[in-house]
């Protein structure tokens, strides 16, 4: 039996103009990757779903909460922002903020909670993380890889109702990228939450073997680019 | 002790300054949020009430001295609601004190702080600001954790120029402050009377210090913006 879908989400928008992306995605817990090639709009599609773009029509439902509905050429009629949709994104590049350690990095999410609870939570993701020996060290004093790990840490440290992560490795060097990914994994497998994971790379689809979708141009309307599933 | 022109200059420009500061920020920020901060759901209109309030807000740093001391002593004078209202909760007026001095140099700095402020936020890197987003910022909150933390030297630099801008001013001053001598007589009025009246060593113990300081400022200035953008 299929495991029922945490976040569906219909979306219709033109970027830039210069084409038509149609998404139909409906994910369960549990990674599904999403492939295509490069432009095709697969970070536009996790903007979509975070929050930092409207499409021109779409609806994108998280659990039983309605995040977006809106219709062509209307106003939205449900529209709930960024800060308060509980997706945590990564993006490609990690986005950390220069003027923070890794510690206050981590933590920014989650000023609003107790410092005992913040205290713990950093130490637990850093520990899961192996960057506990980096904490009080600020961004620019990292490697990519390393970068990648806060930003990720980051990201779950809010603990989300969804992680988008938008080709997390593509700042790691292939030798690191082995190991992060099965460390990614084992963090991921604990959380059963949905995680939509961006790759252009075949080895890390392979790697992940989980249900993908692939951004194709159709045929008939080679203007137009469609989400659709395929094989495993 | 404030007797001293060199004296009463360096209190009004640190003080105008840091109140231009404090203000300047805050109204780079309304202006910043109002104008780009809202990507989701942009108002073109609210757009362009934001753009002719940063026109209006920048008028004092295009109009002659002497018209802006006219518009404050209209907005601050004995006989405007503004002037009788803080003539009768201190008992004096407003205007010829060291007070109205603070308030002259402040109508350019306050704009000189927050252009540069607007400026530079506008030049962070919009991902910054997705990225406190998602991690469940408000807009307001990314601004002040974020955005200006990425720009406190550009901030610092706006300052600095204010500063030392403040220190020099004399039309404005002259018209809403006057030229009170041991009073509202500032480095800059003290120079100009000085000088009118041949006392060239007079003019010098003052003429020195204002430039060295000035030199001073600009080096430190130019230090701050010589660093990487805020990305």
């Amino acid at each position: 039996m299929s495991k029922p879908a945490l976040l569906q989400a219909q979306l219709s928008t033109s970027p830039d103009g210069q084409y038509r992306l149609e998404a139909s995605l409906s994910l369960a817990a549990g990674v599904t990757v999403l492939m295509g090639p490069s432009g095709a709009g697969k970070s536009t599609i996790l903007d979509l779903l975070a929050g930092h773009r409207l499409p021109d029509a779409g609806r994108i439902v998280l659990g039983d909460t309605v995040l977006l509905h809106k219709q062509a050429g209307q106003p939205p009629s449900v529209l709930v922002g960024p800060a308060k949709r509980q997706i945590g994104y990564v993006m490609q590049q990690p986005m950390l903020f220069p003027h923070l350690s890794v510690g206050q990095n981590l933590a920014y999410g989650i000023a609003q909670r107790p410092q005992a609870e913040q205290t713990t939570r950093v130490r637990d993701l850093a520990e899961a993380l192996q960057l506990e020996s980096l904490l009080l060290r600020k961004p620019s004093e990292l490697s990519g890889g390393q970068r990648q790990r806060v930003a990720l840490g980051r990201a779950l440290a809010i603990r989300p109702s969804a992680l988008l992560l938008d080709e997390p490795l593509s700042a790691v060097d292939l030798g690191q990228r082995t190991a992060l990914l099965a460390r990614l994994q084992a963090m991921l497998a604990d959380l059963h939450i949905p995680v939509l994971y961006v790759t252009h790379s075949q080895e890390e689809q392979r790697f992940w073997d989980a249900p993908t979708l692939t951004l194709t141009p159709r045929v008939a309307t080679p203007s137009c680019v469609t989400v659709e599933p395929s094989s495993r | 002790m404030l007797g001293s022109p060199l004296l009463l200059s360096f209190a009004v420009a640190t003080l105008a300054t840091l109140l231009s500061l404090a203000l300047g920020v805050m109204v780079a920020c309304v202006l910043f949020y109002g104008g780009h901060a809202d990507a989701l759901q942009p108002r073109p209109t609210r757009a362009r009430l934001v753009e002719f309030l940063d026109s209006l807000l920048s008028l004092p740093l295009v109009l002659p001295p002497t018209v802006l001391g006219y518009y404050l002593l209209t907005l601050l004078g004995r006989h405007s609601p503004l002037g009788r209202a803080f003539e009768a909760v201190t008992g004096s007026p407003l205007t010829f004190t060291p007070a109205a001095a603070v308030l002259a140099v402040m109508v350019s700095a306050l704009p000189a702080i927050a252009r540069s402020t607007r400026a530079a936020l506008r030049e962070v890197d919009p991902l910054y600001f997705r990225a406190a987003a998602s991690l469940g910022a408000t807009a307001w909150r990314a601004l002040w954790t974020v955005g200006l933390p990425l720009c406190r030297k550009q901030v610092a630099a706006a300052a600095m120029l204010a500063f030392a801008r403040a220190l020099g001013d004399f039309g404005v001053t002259l018209m809403v402050a006057g030229d009170i001598p041991g009073y509202t007589q500032t480095a800059s009025l003290a120079v100009y009377d000085a000088v009118q009246a041949g006392r060239e060593q007079d003019a010098l113990r003052l003429i020195v210090p204002l430039s060295l300081m000035a030199l001073l400022l600009m080096y430190g200035v130019g230090r701050l913006q010589d660093v990487e953008r805020p990305r």
